[in-house]
This record gives C-alpha cells, sequence and structure tokens, in this order.
C-alpha cells in the first residue's frame, strides 16, 4: 500500500495504491509539504510516485528523513479519514448551506423536538 | 402564542426515550490534531469536542459504541458532530446554527474609514502611510470628498455604521473632522440610521477644546501605545522622543473628559517589542485597561521596505505571543480581570454560537462586507491595509474614486467581484478541510501583498501559520487546565 525509497540524500519517494488512497487525498495531503519541499507527483499504472526534495541550498530538518517518513504515515491517514467523512456527510453539508441561506421567516419557530422538546407549541412535531 | 396545545406538555413513556440499536450517522465535521495524544473535532457550525488522538478513525469505522463509549457519544451528539437518526431531526437546528455564525453578513458593511490626512508629527520607522509637511492643505481630505463618502456611506443597508477618522494623524486635521461629525450627523438622522465616531490618534495634538468636543458628540478616541517609555519611544519617533509622555498624558485626560472606556488603545509590534512580551502587558495593566491587542507588525508599506528593523518571522511572533499570553493568565489567576482580545475574538467564536464583527477573521473577508475606505485623495479602498499597499504605489484593491463611482459601481462593481472569489476560507486550498475554518477568516490582501497572489498559498503563508497555531494553542491550554477554560469564558462574557 505504501513504499519509500530514497533517490537522494535530500529526497524521499513514497509509492502509493490508488486503490486506496485517491488522487485527491494525495493533492490535499502534500499540499502540505510544499512549503518544506519540492514536491513532484507522479501517476504511474496502479500507484501514484510522490517525491519529496529538500530545496538545493536549505539544510536538512532535524531527523530526517525518519521524522518525515512518520509525519507522511500520520498525515495520509488523516487525510483519507477526511475523504471519508467528506463522502459520507457531502449531501448533508450542501442541505445545510442551502437550508441555512435559504430565505425564511426568522420568526418562524424550529419544527423539530429539540426545538419544542416539552411540546409547548406543536404536538407530535406538527404546528398545532 | 397562537393555538398553544398543552394536553402535550407531559413527558410521553420510558419507551419512547430508548435508542433503537441503528448505527449512528456522521454530520459533517473537520478534525485538527491538537498534541500528540489529543484531537478536536469541530462541526459545521464550530461546535467542538476534545478528544483522545485516535478517536476521529474510531469514529468513521464504526468502532464507537453507543454504551461503552457513552459519555464520548453523547458529546458527539450534542456537539453536532453525529446523529444517531437516519432522517437527521436536528438539520434544522443546525441550519441556524450555521447562519447565525454568518449573521455578519446580514447588515453589510459597517465600518467606514476616512482618512483625514496623511500629515503626522511622528516619524514611526513602521509606519506605513505618513507625511511630515510644515504645509497645512497637503494631504488633507477635502470637504468635497468627506461629503461624497457620507453620502456613499448612508447608502449602506446596514442600519448602524461607524465612521472613523485616520490620519496620519487625525487631529491634524480637527476642523476636518469636526465638519465631517456635523454633516453625519444630520445625515443619519435623514437616513435613520445609528452612527458612532472614532478618532484614531496618538493624542501628542489633544487640546482641551479637543476633548470637549468629543464629550459633546460622544466620540471614541482610539489610540497607540506599544508599551513601556523606552519601548514606546523606540518606535514611535519625535524630534522630543516625548511620545510615551503625551500619550499616556492624553490617556488620563481623555478618560477624565469622556469616561474611562470610551478611550481605548492598540499595540503595534516591532522587532524591538518581541524582546519585551511581559513588560508590555504589564504596562497596559499599570495604565489601567483591562485588555490588550497583540497584534502582529503588518506586512504592509514602508514596514515591508524597512526590513532589517521590522523583518521578523511568525515563528517569534508565536513565541512572544505565548509568553505574553501566559503573563496574563498568570494575572487572571491571581483574581484579577485582564483580556487578550486576538484570543477572545477567536474563543468567541469558539465558545458561543455567534460571530464576531473583526474584519481581519471573517469568511467571507471583511474587506467591503464590513469596512470600506476613503483615502484623503478621493480613492476608495477596500480596508485599511489596501491603502496601505496603494501608499506603495500597488493599486490592486483600489476600488474607484469618489468623484466618478457609485455605490454600485464600488461594492458590486468587478473589482469587489474579483475579490469575492477568494474571499470565502471555505473555498480555498487548504482551509477548505482545516477544522478551524469557522474560527479563522481569508485575507486577500494580505496575501497579494505577502505572496503576490490574493488567493494564497496556505503552507507558506503568515496568516495561516499565525491563526493555525494560535488556535491549536488556545485548544491546548482548554484541554490542559479546566482552570484556564473558566477564565477564557470570562473574557468571551465581557466581549461584545
Ligand atoms: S488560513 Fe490556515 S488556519 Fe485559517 S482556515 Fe485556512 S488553513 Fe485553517
Amino acid at each position: 500500500m505504501m513504499e519509500f525509497s530514497y533517490p537522494s540524500a535530500t529526497a524521499v519517494a513514497v509509492l502509493l495504491d490508488r486503490a486506496t488512497y485517491s488522487e485527491a487525498v494525495i493533492y490535499k495531503c502534500f499540499y502540505w509539504y510544499g512549503g518544506d519541499y519540492q514536491v513532484t507527483i507522479e501517476a504511474e499504472t496502479t500507484r501514484t510516485r510522490v517525491q519529496l526534495t529538500v530545496p538545493e541550498g536549505k539544510p536538512l530538518p532535524p531527523s530526517f528523513p525518519q521524522a518525515l517518513l512518520s509525519r507522511i504515515q500520520n498525515d495520509l491517514v488523516d487525510f483519507k479519514l477526511r475523504e471519508l467523512v467528506t463522502q459520507e456527510t457531502q449531501i448533508v453539508r450542501e442541505l445545510l448551506v442551502a437550508k441555512a441561506f435559504a430565505h425564511y421567516d426568522s420568526e418562524q419557530p424550529l419544527r423539530t423536538e429539540l426545538a419544542d422538546p416539552v411540546g409547548f407549541h406543536y404536538s407530535d412535531g406538527k404546528q398545532a | 402564542m397562537p393555538n398553544v396545545v398543552r394536553a402535550t406538555r407531559k413527558f410521553k413513556g420510558a419507551t419512547q426515550y430508548v435508542q433503537a440499536e441503528t448505527s449512528y450517522r456522521l454530520l459533517p465535521f473537520r478534525f485538527h490534531v491538537v498534541t500528540p495524544d489529543r484531537e478536536v473535532i469541530v462541526s459545521e457550525a464550530g461546535d467542538f469536542v476534545l478528544v483522545p488522538r485516535g478517536t476521529v478513525r474510531r469514529l468513521v469505522t464504526r468502532e464507537l459504541d453507543r454504551q461503552r463509549d457513552s459519555e464520548l457519544y453523547a458529546d458527539l451528539l450534542a456537539n453536532f458532530i453525529l446523529c444517531d437518526s437516519a432522517d437527521l431531526p436536528l438539520l434544522d437546528v443546525l441550519a441556524t446554527r450555521y447562519r447565525t455564525k454568518k449573521s455578519f453578513l446580514d447588515a453589510f458593511t459597517a465600518l467606514h474609514i476616512f482618512v483625514v490626512t496623511l500629515r503626522c508629527e511622528h516619524t514611526c520607522h513602521y509606519c506605513q502611510v505618513s507625511r511630515v509637511t510644515a504645509d497645512k492643505d497637503a494631504f488633507n481630505m477635502s470637504r468635497e470628498h468627506l461629503d461624497k463618502g457620507i453620502a456613499l456611506m448612508m447608502q449602506s443597508p446596514n442600519p448602524h455604521v461607524t465612521m472613523e477618522f485616520q490620519g496620519g494623524e487625525a487631529l491634524l486635521a480637527f476642523e476636518t473632522i469636526v465638519y465631517g461629525v456635523e454633516k453625519a450627523t444630520a445625515q443619519a438622522q435623514l437616513h435613520d440610521k445609528q452612527i458612532t465616531f472614532v478618532i484614531c490618534t496618538n493624542l501628542a495634538v489633544l487640546t482641551a477644546e479637543m476633548l470637549v468636543y468629543c464629550q459633546e458628540h460622544n466620540i471614541l478616541l482610539s489610540t497607540s501605545l506599544d508599551g513601556p517609555e523606552s519601548l514606546h519611544n523606540a518606535n514611535r519617533h519625535r524630534p522630543q522622543r516625548n511620545s510615551y509622555q503625551l500619550t499616556v498624558e492624553g490617556i488620563a485626560n481623555a478618560r477624565a473628559a469622556l469616561g474611562h472606556d470610551r478611550v481605548s488603545a492598540l499595540m503595534t509590534t516591532s522587532t524591538l517589542s518581541l524582546e519585551h512580551p511581559i513588560e508590555i502587558v504589564d504596562e497596559y495593566i499599570r495604565q489601567g485597561f483591562n485588555s490588550i491587542f497583540l497584534r502582529p507588525i503588518s506586512p504592509y508599506g514602508f514596514a515591508l521596505r524597512s526590513d532589517k528593523k521590522n523583518k521578523y518571522d511568525t515563528d517569534r511572533f508565536l513565541d512572544f505571543y505565548k509568553t505574553a499570553l501566559a503573563r496574563i493568565l498568570d494575572y487572571n489567576f491571581q483574581g484579577n480581570f485582564f483580556r487578550e482580545d486576538y484570543a477572545t475574538i477567536i474563543l468567541r467564536k469558539i465558545l458561543t454560537p455567534f460571530p464576531v464583527g473583526y474584519v481581519d477573521l471573517q469568511s467571507p473577508a471583511g474587506l467591503l462586507n464590513s469596512v470600506v475606505v476613503f483615502n484623503y485623495d478621493g480613492n476608495i479602498y477596500a480596508s485599511d491595509e489596501a491603502r496601505m499597499l496603494a501608499e506603495m504605489k500597488n493599486y490592486e484593491f483600489l476600488l474607484g474614486h469618489l468623484d466618478t463611482h457609485s455605490y454600485q459601481q464600488i461594492f458590486y462593481g468587478k473589482k469587489a467581484a474579483q475579490i469575492s472569489e477568494v474571499w470565502a476560507n471555505e473555498s480555498l486550498a487548504g482551509c477548505s478541510e482545516c477544522a478551524f475554518q469557522s474560527y479563522c477568516g481569508a485575507d486577500p490582501v494580505l496575501h497579494y501583498a505577502t505572496q503576490g497572489d490574493m488567493y494564497g498559498y496556505r503552507p507558506t503563508s503568515v496568516f495561516c501559520q499565525k491563526n493555525m497555531e494560535i488556535i491549536r494553542y488556545l485548544f491546548e491550554l482548554m484541554d490542559a487546565d479546566p482552570h484556564i477554560t473558566r477564565i477564557f469564558r470570562s473574557w468571551v462574557a465581557d466581549f461584545n
């Protein structure tokens, strides 16, 4: 699923299985490495190859490459989780924003159990 | 209350409240690692739960158990992270909370900055805009431009507008201010608007007559205090090296005339300030303020050119900020009330359902939506920072001119449309997945000034670096010590 190699003393390459890590996960994850490394992302047949290179003239970061490897592993899991949440909740998110900005009379009380838990206003969730 | 049905006020039978053993459903949320052991989960409307690292993985992979993890489960449910019913009964509530967070958009532009003069008697090395000249009329706003600016302000849909006079040193054009106050007061009555007046001043040329006028017209004074005498005078050059003395005397006189709370102070952080976080906080306490706004130096105008003196990296500012915040918390631990305003703005977004009218931390961004600047020469800019860029001969955020442009052209014109494409962090790379999105903002002007591109590149953005770390740090502090959370809540309660 994930394979590391070291093309040079200042570079780390990681091979990622595309069935596990989508293009979106890979781009969103490695976007954050662009401040410290030159990032190249190339698609291979079933895998994606990401190479991070310390820019010329910059000192190697502390504990390179071990610290970088563990950062990559953690970040990939986190961005994969983010993708799963996004996929699962996309419709709700869109509905939520649409509802929030749809025209409605703010004087009108909300018709939910939570808005009226003891039943002052409605019976069975319907307006009396 | 029409048609109230009282029969339903009784609780239903106990069986009605037993949850079916169905799997839960995720609601939209984002998360961020706070420490190696802890993460924060933030709902779409900004509600949060601090949890052990790994909880999001357990949540997403359906490893959470309603019974076994009952406390965590209840927290996630109460904070709109998950929902255990398929038909989303809370969607309306969540939508209302989301809408409330964005309610600063309802009224549109409130803050109208009038740069009445560029003249100043200080020569601060970090100042972006001021001019020293003996010619009284050079770099002053004309009456015609003042009239036109006021007319535009009256067209704002916002029923409560603020007219802020800035300089240079605004009090050097006090007659212009008087003219503006009289004119705007009359116009506000005609247009049924509430109006607040603020003068930003270093207080050096403040007179008793000016104070009487401010008192009669309910004008607020906002001044600058950078810290103790040596630091303030080093930052704020005057030939007599007496800026601190004049400021402190001015604050005392203004408080005596206008009332203690009618005078506020802002500090500007310079390279020198970074070495004195404790002394700066202590100076504000000594001067009787109950808050301080720890601001980083702005990367605009002359400040950008004065590299050696003013360029400091954000890491150094963050160290400075944390040391100062620790001193402030210490003072609060001793039973005193003293607030840090930047933290309070963020905490209000974290701890309450309400937005904060602070232009630098909004999405959509504050420029145009909350603030517009009428420059002394009639040019109109999208924010104060935008006019500072213009002083460097960069007119990227010039919206028009008071002589030639209508309200429609300024606020809904091409430039406004261009800016609006990058002013919502919800749709910016990096921000779109960030858990701090609803506490943070977008700053197209700062990104343009520092990165040459309004869109901004978050991995090297000083705006992102600063906000991400400060917000993370505030969560870390709250997670570590409930006493700190109580102090933070007291800051938020007192803030409006
Ligand atoms: S600027 Fe940075 S901290 Fe703020 S929302 Fe964007 S990514 Fe998050």
